[in-house]
């Protein structure tokens, strides 16, 4: 049997402005470092997904969309 | 600035100024930072040469992009040892590779509401067994119209929920809830809505004092109408200002909240026509949009606006004015002909006699003017009068009392709550049950558990439920900019525009309010609504500053509508157009009837 991926994941890291105060991906709070650092991580699965990503600060927030596409390519195409 | 939109994100075609600003910002940033030669001027002698800068120069955090993706990193596994490579690299031990996105080795992010950018990995194994690969692609800022497509049901619940509880939703809000489960989305909405909040300076009203009586009749003729002048600018101000505040608000459940609660506890700017006292009235309204009942209540029969408006300030002993008494149990808490008789009525405006505004419009009690002795009102007797003469106004908090002590109280608000989110016809079953968790064991009235239990409800998720009522004038307004992503450049002549289809925020026609609904459609209306959809078209395909993002114009039918459009052949006919396809298109989808439903 030849070594098939399992699982492919990813990791998004990045920077908040100074204002915000909570970050979330999908409902589930990311946590910002003192630097303003921030990382989150997941499991891309077959076919597309998308994540939300929404930065909050005190009179502002955005929501950034990030597409995630998975596909296996057939056996032999390496 | 416009809803959704990071307001310190570069504009593709406006380099220049970002340039400019850029320098700006770090001037004012150093300036501010009391480093170097600032610092020595309080130690005598010759200031100190400010050391060189060290690093990038600081940037104000306020104006920096709110969320920036600097770096990847794709990992994977694989069924047995193997080697991993992501992207022609070797993986390490966890089997990752991380790449920055610094512009160099990949592309920088480009930011929010900026053109989607695609990062591509190939990700392969090897092993002596043989390998296998797959691809896996992140694409940051994907294309509105792909991620919010029409037969999306998740989109359309969210649309249909931004549309009855706000005003429409903005393209980031339908991104954010479309991936949280319904009830999750209702909490976060409700739960997180801060009415102490305002996304703008608050206007000159909320800072003007009024002349008195007696200073104004000293006035020359000349100066009385220029003072007349001024209020009634002030007075614009205001409307411009709850417009603006409605159509950009990061929270609009607040703003959508107290428009209801003003046309529920009406008061007509054009009858009182003082700016501060109209401030202050709707200052009431949005910040107990969602905070009890029985605070609001309160607060209102304390209303200067409302004192003014329904003459509690000739409600005075001997000469009872009935107004206010008949308007806070018709149409604030029991309904017309519930509960109450004419003699009731009678005796609630003896119990608020005394209550009114004083010469700089604020509340006063006048204990001179208040009818002393019991009264009897909705079977019980109120008698602070006699038994304690410094609390002679709890007259009037004691009808309050009573009126929240009855159950009818929780039913009004709730038909009316299912009137404006549900419409048609009313299921007393439900708003029974809405009714109960709004009062709460404790009748303490609480709004956010009654929008709650209603956003929840059955009768407003079922997605029959959609596209069945008929936006207001306001809401056709905000619901057009909201998704559009630009700001109109002229606020007041959207506040007239609106006013020409039947709706003056603030200059409801009665104390009734608006009737809504149908009404809302009339010969009149309509040649208006076409009016203002042409002008708003105009204003799309005609200043540059306000033409839609490219990105959003493919989006714009799911984000506008709430059920498909009719016309939509000739919508899509648009396209054949030489002059402007794309201005052509969003103008026949303005046009299209179906916009006018939520």
């Amino acid at each position: 049997m030849p070594a098939t991926i399992t699982t492919i994941s990813v990791a998004l890291e990045g920077l908040v402005a100074g204002d915000v105060t909570a970050l979330d991906v999908d409902g589930t709070a990311v946590t910002i470092g003192a630097d303003l650092s921030w990382r989150w991580s997941g499991v891309v699965p077959a076919g597309t997904t998308t994540v939300a990503l929404t930065a909050s600060a005190p009179t502002r927030r955005v929501t950034r969309m990030v597409e995630l596409i998975r596909t296996d390519l057939p056996t032999g195409a390496v | 600035m416009s809803p959704d939109r990071d307001p310190q994100e570069p504009v593709l075609d406006s380099g220049a100024t970002i340039g400019l600003a850029a320098l700006a910002v770090g001037t004012v940033v150093l300036a501010g930072c009391g480093q170097g030669g600032g610092g020595g001027s309080d130690q005598g002698g010759t200031p100190p040469v400010a050391p060189p800068p060290v690093g990038p120069p600081p940037v104000n955090p306020a104006t920096q992009p709110l969320l920036t993706v600097t770096a990847v990193t794709v990992s994977a596994t694989a069924s047995e040892p193997a080697t991993i490579r992501v992207a022609g690299t070797t993986a390490n031990a966890a089997g990752e590779v991380r790449f920055a996105l610094d512009g160099t080795s990949r592309p920088a992010d480009p930011g929010h509401r900026q053109a989607e950018r695609a990062y591509p990995f190939q990700v392969s194994t090897s092993a002596s067994s043989g390998g296998a690969s797959a691809t896996t692609t992140i694409t940051l800022n994907p294309a509105p119209e792909r991620v919010l497509t029409v037969s999306d049901d998740r989109v359309a619940r969210a649309r249909h929920l931004s549309s009855r509880i706000a005003f429409g939703p903005t393209e980031d809000e339908l991104n954010r809830w479309r991936n949280l489960p319904y009830a999750t989305v209702v909490d976060h909405i409700v739960d997180s809505a801060d009415p102490s909040k305002d996304a703008q300076p608050l206007p000159a009203a909320a800072t003007f004092t009024p002349l008195t009586w007696a200073q104004n009749s000293a006035l020359s003729d000349t100066d009385k109408e220029a003072y007349s002048k001024r209020k009634g600018d002030l007075l614009k101000d205001i409307y411009v200002w709850w417009l603006r505040e409605i159509t950009i608000s990061e929270q609009p459940i607040v703003e959508r909240m107290a428009l209801f609660w003003h046309n529920m506890l009406a008061v007509s700017a054009g009858d009182v026509f003082e700016p501060r006292a109209m401030w202050d009235y709707l200052t009431l309204l949005r910040r107990n949009a969602l905070g009890s009942f029985r605070t609001m209540i309160m607060a209102i029969a304390r209303d200067p606006a409302m004192c003014d408006f329904l003459d509690s300030t000739n409600n005075v002993k001997g000469r009872p004015n009935e107004n206010f008494a008949r308007e806070l149990m018709e149409l604030f808490t029991l309904g017309e002909g519930q509960v109450y008789t004419e003699q009731d009525v009678v005796e609630v405006a003896k119990c608020f006699t005394g209550w009114g505004e004083d010469d700089y419009q604020r509340f006063v009690f006048r204990q001179d003017r208040h009818e002393p002795g019991p009264k009897t009102v909705l079977g019980i007797t109120i008698n602070f009068s006699n038994s304690d003469p410094a609390q002679v106004r709890k007259d009037g908090e004691a009808v309050i009392d009573r009126i929240l002590s009855l159950d009818r109280t929780a039913v009004f608000i709730a038909e009316q709550f299912w009137d404006e989110l549900i419409g048609g016809t009313r299921d007393n079953a439900a708003i029974a049950g809405w009714a109960t968790a709004f009062r709460g064991p404790t009748r303490d009235y609480d709004i956010r558990r009654l929008v709650k239990t209603a956003l929840n409800h059955p009768a407003f998720t079922a997605p029959a439920a959609r596209g069945t009522m008929i936006r207001s004038p306001i809401e056709l307004h905000a619901a057009i900019f909201r998704a559009s992503g630009v700001e109109t450049t002229d606020y007041i002549g959207r506040y007239y525009q609106a006013s020409s289809e039947d709706q003056a925020l603030l200059n409801p026609p009665n104390v009734r309010g608006w009737v809504g609904g149908l009404t809302w459609i009339s010969a009149k209306s309509l040649i208006q609504r076409r009016t203002h959809m042409g002008w708003t078209g105009w204003e799309f395909a005609n200043s540059n500053k306000q033409r839609i993002p490219t990105r959003i114009q493919a989006a714009l039918q799911t984000m506008w509508f709430v059920v498909p459009p009719v016309q939509t052949a000739y919508i899509a006919a648009s396209s054949t157009v030489t002059w402007d396809p794309a201005s052509e298109r969003i103008r026949r989808l303005l046009f299209d009837p179906a916009l006018n439903l939520k």
